[in-house]
């Protein structure tokens, strides 16, 4: 497997030339800005020069270019695999309720029997992220891993793109799988959040908008527990997000608010809450985010079948992490990217939804605010 | 110079991250200010976590707070409910007893009324009068029953009786009832019943009063039928099934399994149509099981019903020819009774049965006769002692009748309002109990019962004692010792005596404080409870008195009183002292405290005379 990260900025233009890897088992992958007309021409040089290969990218927040955070830039890797199948399906998706179809779809598109991995990237503002997980569940079995995440812009929710057929669109849904014995596709999500309280029963919810807990208001409640904080609310509950527990109580989903409704004394957060089930209030410093991320890559590089191989990482974080962390937000990308075995490349997004198992054997959820990793490499 | 060893690993970080060593200065003030920006970040963190922990326990404990609060009151107003429910079985049993008292008086008149001459007229009033009496009488026993069931106080009371008696004179209080309905009433008791069994007749009776009482209220036309049979014997024992079958408005199929629950009735409306406590039939089926028999029902709507309820009894004898009004024919009784009524009707009683009676009001005047019947050699074959009586009551009597052994072959019948324990008849020598108002039938069968069972063979008694010589033996002067109830409500004093009731002393009761003066000075007492209004001499009145004897050697030592009263107002408790009280209970007086206080100041005494 040969990896060459690269990016393109509109002052420099390409950080490193294009490598001549052009291939049916090349996948050329790239993340770049909302504001995509100053990539144009970068995008169509791709093109040109990777005709066989899969492309696949989104835009986001920022790109992910090994310990580097880039903002201004179209992050590009191309990764070359010598024995791995690759296969790209595309999907629209033009509003939140066709997502369990579509990702039933697309996982049905893609499975075979040899299939280890799926890479999945969709739009982020039309799609219900805990459907499509659901959906790519319901037509896998659970041992192929799915990681991806739901594109993202700079935080203004106005306008997401995925790369179909080699340039930006919008309402659609793409995955890649990843086929063959020599495969090693591994994923970790982890958010370094700490759930404290009591433990509370979500008694009234609707899709992503949460009403009740225990009987209480749930904005009313929220607000007693943030005390000072709540007069900063919206803008301060992306520091305080809630656990979701999943039924087995050995593991939760981390869900962010989005928004608050002071009429309805609700909360609106960025995936599904249950009814019936519990939750918890979380905080999370700087130091546990960071600690969350490198707890991530720790997991799997202890678990690489030979550790002095260097990996291709794909790192896909939170947007609302990016918001918290601010400007350290490259500590988390060095803490992952640290804990992998030497000479290891790390590309990625920051997103509007990560998609990962989240614990071994299950087949996908949503995560909010979460640092997910997958880990690429070919064996002998 | 102190050196940390080693740094917190998120120092040993944020040195490394901005690239500083621990055992160097900073030659780069950038990294110098990367490094305290990373530990600055660390701090914020921390404080805003450890400020959202705080608020986090500050709301759990608010929460935890209120939740105990409400558990507080929630606790609190279940124990309030629990008392209040134990005040209403008590109450209600309280209440049927004051109701059964003025039936008794009336039922036994009017008994006495039927055996004189009366034409068809006055019979006819005399036996609705009766009837209606009965019906009464069988819905207060009901709810008496009933919260004495629900109590678990509920003993029977065991004897020998005629089954065919028992239906036969309830199917003629039936033929009255049915009168005004035009209800044609039937009752068949075939030949081969036992003449004489062992049971609990008074609960019998009114397990069918309740059945015909619900048929003929539910039946506009048709008949009421009343049935006995034998349903097996099998050695020494009977089944008997009683049915009553009537042709009214039935039962719908939906309602006959839940109809012998309490206070279930068939639907509202028939409550207001025919009213009805929705007590019977749930204590038809309580004494049935009691019994270790079972109940059951057949019913078409619009047809009928019929219920039936099966008992096994032990057979005493299978013939017919017994005249069981022989059986008492030359007895001699004695009947202590405090109240002239019943004192008349029991003696109208025995006179019907050919017994000599003696009357007698009181336990005094009982223990004189029955010394002089052992002079004059002609002694009593039974005593029938009422309970409640004051000063001396039956309990106080028998033991005192038994402390003589003299009398200890002598049976005692006692006669109770409230029911008597098994335990406590023993304790006392008493061979068996009779629940008033007595009816004749019962009473008879109770005394005859008891004769057999325990009375000395007549003939021989008497040349027995012919033979024997008499010698005189003083009756016992020194009385036990005892405790003094003064209060006039008769509810209240009830309740005090029952309570005490766990304590193994003698209680007389008076009802003025005139009398517990006059009562103080005829016996010693250990404890006085001094009900404070009352008429004619009030508790402080009396208590003054007997201070103030106590100081002249009129009364020897020093007899604790304790007030009870309702005036829980402030000041009460110092008047109560002044006078020369030594303790305070207020009302309602609740058993645990009045126990307790009983037992402290008995305990004080003995250690005093001690």
């Amino acid at each position: 497997m040969q990896v060459v990260l690269t990016f393109f900025t509109e002052a420099t233009g390409w950080h490193k030339p294009l490598p001549d890897l052009d291939s049916p088992r090349t996948l050329v992958l790239v993340f770049g800005q909302a504001e995509s007309r100053h990539y144009q021409a970068a995008l169509d040089e791709l093109i040109t020069k990777y005709p066989t290969s899969l492309m696949a990218g989104c835009s986001t927040v920022a790109g992910i270019f090994d310990d580097y955070l880039m903002e201004d830039a179209l992050v590009v890797g191309i990764i070359h695999f010598h024995t791995t199948r690759l296969t790209l399906v595309s999907r629209e998706i033009h509003a939140s309720a066709e997502s369990w179809q579509a990702g039933k779809n697309i996982a049905e598109n893609l499975y075979a029997p040899d299939l280890k991995g799926v890479l999945i990237l969709s739009d982020g503002l039309n799609t219900n992220g805990t459907e499509l997980a659901r959906g790519l569940a319901s037509a896998l079995p659970a041992n192929v891993m799915v990681a991806g995440g739901l594109a993202s812009d700079p935080m203004e929710f106005k306008h997401t793109w995925i790369l179909h057929k080699g340039a930006p669109a919008t309402h659609m849904v793409c995955g890649v799988g990843f086929y063959g014995e020599q495969i090693y596709f591994a994923t970790q999500a982890k958010d370094g959040w700490r759930p404290f309280g009591p433990e509370r029963t979500i008694t009234k919810s609707a899709g992503n908008i949460l009403y009740e807990i225990d009987q209480q208001p749930a904005l009313e409640l929220y607000k007693e527990y943030l005390g000072d904080h709540a007069a900063g609310l919206p803008a301060t509950a992306l520091h305080f997000p809630l656990a979701i527990w999943g039924e087995s109580k050995e593991h939760y989903l981390v869900r962010t608010i989005l928004g608050i409704d002071e009429s309805a004394n609700s909360l609106i957060f960025a995936g599904d809450i249950p009814k019936d089930s519990k939750t918890q209030l979380m905080y999370g410093s700087f130091d546990n985010l960071v600690e969350g991320a490198e707890i991530a890559s720790r997991i799997l590089t202890d678990k690489l079948p030979e550790a002095s191989q260097p990996v291709l990482a794909l790192a896909i974080s939170c947007a609302g992490r990016k918001l918290v962390m601010q400007e350290d937000t490259d500590q988390e990308l060095e803490a992952t990217l640290e804990n992998l075995p030497p000479d290891s490349r790390q590309i990625g997004f920051y997103s509007f939804g990560e998609l990962a198992p989240s614990f071994p054997g299950e087949g996908c959820s949503l995560h909010n605010e979460t640092m997910t990793i997958t880990v690429i490499y070919e064996g002998s | 110079m102190k050196e940390v060893n080693p740094l917190h690993r998120r120092l040993e970080k944020q040195l490394k991250r901005t690239g500083l060593i621990r055992s160097g200065l900073p030659d780069d003030l950038g990294k110098w200010q990367d490094f305290l920006h990373l530990v600055d970040r660390s701090y914020t963190g921390t404080s805003d976590a450890q400020y959202l922990l705080e608020r986090s326990l500050e709301v759990s404990s608010q929460e935890m707070r209120k939740l105990y609060e409400d558990l507080k009151a929630e606790t609190e107003q279940r124990i309030d409910a629990l008392h209040k429910s134990e005040q209403k079985t008590r109450f209600m049993a309280n209440m049927s007893h004051e109701l059964r008292t003025p039936i008794h008086g009336i039922l036994g008149s009017l008994e006495i009324v039927k055996g004189t001459d009366l034409d068809g007229r006055q019979k006819l009033f005399v036996d609705t009068a009766y009837a209606s009496c009965e019906v009464m009488l069988d819905i207060i026993n009901n709810i008496l029953d009933f919260s004495k069931l629900k109590a678990g106080g509920i003993e029977l009371e065991i004897i020998e009786f005629s089954p065919r008696e028992l239906v036969e004179s309830i199917s003629g209080i039936m033929s009255t009832m049915a009168q005004e309905k035009n209800l044609e009433v039937q009752c068949y008791i075939p030949e081969e019943i036992p003449a004489r069994v062992k049971g609990d007749p008074a609960r019998l009776r009114q397990m069918l009063m309740n059945l015909i009482g619900n048929a003929v209220k539910f039946t506009e036309r048709g008949e009421v039928y009343t049935g006995l049979d034998l349903r097996e014997v099998k050695g020494e024992n009977a089944l008997l099934r009683f049915e009553v079958r009537d042709t009214g408005i039935g039962i719908p199929q939906a309602m006959q399994k839940s109809i012998f629950e309490s206070f279930v009735q068939v639907d509202a409306s028939i409550n207001r149509r025919y009213g009805g406590t929705g007590l019977g039939l749930t204590i038809v089926r309580e004494f049935a099981e009691m019994m270790g028999g079972k109940v059951g029902l057949a019913s078409t709507p619009g047809q009928g019903s019929t219920f039936w309820f099966e008992i096994p009894v032990p057979i005493v004898e299978n013939s017919h020819l017994d005249n069981p009004h022989q059986h008492l024919e030359g007895y001699r009784v004695m009947v202590v009774d405090d109240n002239e009524t019943n004192r008349r009707i029991l003696e109208n009683y025995l006179h019907a049965w050919k017994a000599e009676a003696v009357i007698v009001s009181n336990g005094h005047d009982a223990l004189h006769k029955l010394e002089e019947s052992l002079h004059s050699g002609k002694p009593f074959d039974i005593l029938l002692l009422d309970w409640f009586m004051p000063q001396m009551d039956g309990i106080a009597l028998a033991k005192a009748i038994r402390s003589d052994e003299r009398h200890n072959q002598t049976p005692i019948v006692m006669l109770t309002s409230y029911g008597i324990s098994q335990e406590k008849q023993q304790q006392a020598g008493v061979q068996a109990a009779v629940t008033k108002p007595v009816r004749s039938v019962t009473l008879r069968d109770v005394l005859a019962d008891t004769l057999r069972r325990h009375g000395s063979p007549k003939h021989n008694q008497q040349n027995q004692n012919q033979a024997a010589p008499v010698i005189a033996k003083p009756a016992p002067k020194e009385l036990p010792p005892a405790l003094l109830l003064a209060e006039d409500n008769p509810v209240n004093s009830l309740i005090a005596i029952t309570m005490l009731e766990k304590i193994n002393i003698q209680v007389d009761h008076v009802t003025t404080g005139k009398l517990a003066l006059k009562a103080i000075r005829t016996r010693p007492y250990k404890l006085v409870l001094m009900d404070i209004n009352m008429p004619e001499m009030d508790g402080y009145t009396a208590t003054r008195y007997i201070r103030k004897w106590e100081k002249e050697g009129i009364l020897k030592g020093r007899t604790p009183v304790i007030a009870m009263t309702a005036n829980a107002l402030k000041g009460d408790k110092e008047k109560c002292m002044s006078v020369g009280m030594d303790d305070y209970l207020p009302k309602p007086v609740k058993q645990d405290e009045l126990l307790a206080m009983v037992e402290h100041w008995l305990e004080e005494t003995t250690m005093a005379a001690s």
